[in-house]
């Protein structure tokens, strides 16, 4: 059984993205409905993912644009 | 201003190509918060982001002549800009591989399976998860993923590229492509999961 849940959690990143084919999908399904620690599991990663995908970043700070643009500024004017 | 914001790609690379280095200027304009973000989100950092930002206009400038216009400009600089970031964190990290033994409960011990599984945290909302001190420990934790499975997940989950867009701009089968990924989000989990469990 415990193998079992190793097995079963060879599946999870395809089925967090819905990738798995219906039959292996209902099989994961099953398994999830009857193992506590299997879902928890899977719990814990859709959330990780899902606290990552929702995570914001800064534009680019306006001291370093003012710096890039210096710094291509001075590059040699491209030949035609 | 509206005229500049409404002139295409196609028509600032003809004006660079045709010696206008004011055109190339606006290149930058356009381009350079998408590159900035994206060089953070696979090197982790903001001197990293600002190296490969840097270089890789670099690498436009000198290159643009090579640029035959198959695909997008846009596609094209995409491109440059995870190869530039990828190889910043490939120079400054060793590759390793990551097994499943090392982010799955041990298989067989019963105690050690349901102790690591315990505390419940992913019940509470992002915005309680969500500190300063939670937001560094995941970016410590990206940083410490191995490089070729750092730049996936980065593609995957920060930047919401599909399994087959990350396969063609990094060479990689897309069972790789499944593999790193599953890898390294598991090995996120079993940090975070660590990190929640200890400051709940």
């Amino acid at each position: 059984m415990r193998k079992r849940c190793n097995e079963i959690k060879e599946f999870l990143s395809e089925y967090l993205d819905n990738e798995l084919d219906a039959a292996v999908r209902a099989e994961f399904d099953a398994h999830m409905g009857n193992c506590e620690p299997c879902r928890r599991f899977l719990d814990s990663t859709r959330k990780t993912v899902s606290l990552y995908s929702n995570l914001e970043y800064d534009d680019i700070p306006m001291e370093l644009k003012d710096r890039l643009k210096s710094f291509l500024a001075q590059l040699p004017k491209p030949k035609p | 201003m509206i005229a500049m914001s409404a002139k295409t790609d196609e028509t600032i690379v003809q004006e660079l190509l045709g010696g206008r280095k004011d055109a190339f200027l606006e290149l930058v304009d356009r381009y350079q918060n998408k590159i900035y973000r994206l060089a953070y989100k696979i090197t982790g950092n903001a001197t990293d982001a600002e190296d490969v930002l840097q270089e890789v206009f670099l690498k436009i400038y000198s290159k643009i002549h090579t640029f035959e216009g198959r695909s997008q400009l846009s596609s094209w600089i995409y491109r440059i800009a995870v190869n530039a970031a990828y190889q910043k964190i490939a120079r400054d990290k060793k590759s390793r591989h990551i097994s499943l033994d090392e982010v799955l409960p041990s298989v067989g011990t019963g105690d050690a399976l349901s102790a690591q599984l315990t505390a419940d945290w992913t019940e509470r909302p992002d915005e309680v998860l969500l500190t300063e001190e939670a937001r560094r420990e995941m970016m410590d934790a990206i940083r410490e993923l191995p490089p070729e499975y750092h730049v996936v997940f980065a593609l995957k989950d920060l930047e919401g590229l599909s399994n087959q867009e990350i396969a063609d701009i990094l060479n990689l089968s897309l069972p790789a492509v499944k593999s790193r990924l599953h890898r390294a989000r598991l090995f996120l989990r079993k940090r975070l999961s660590e990190y929640f469990e200890r400051v709940s």
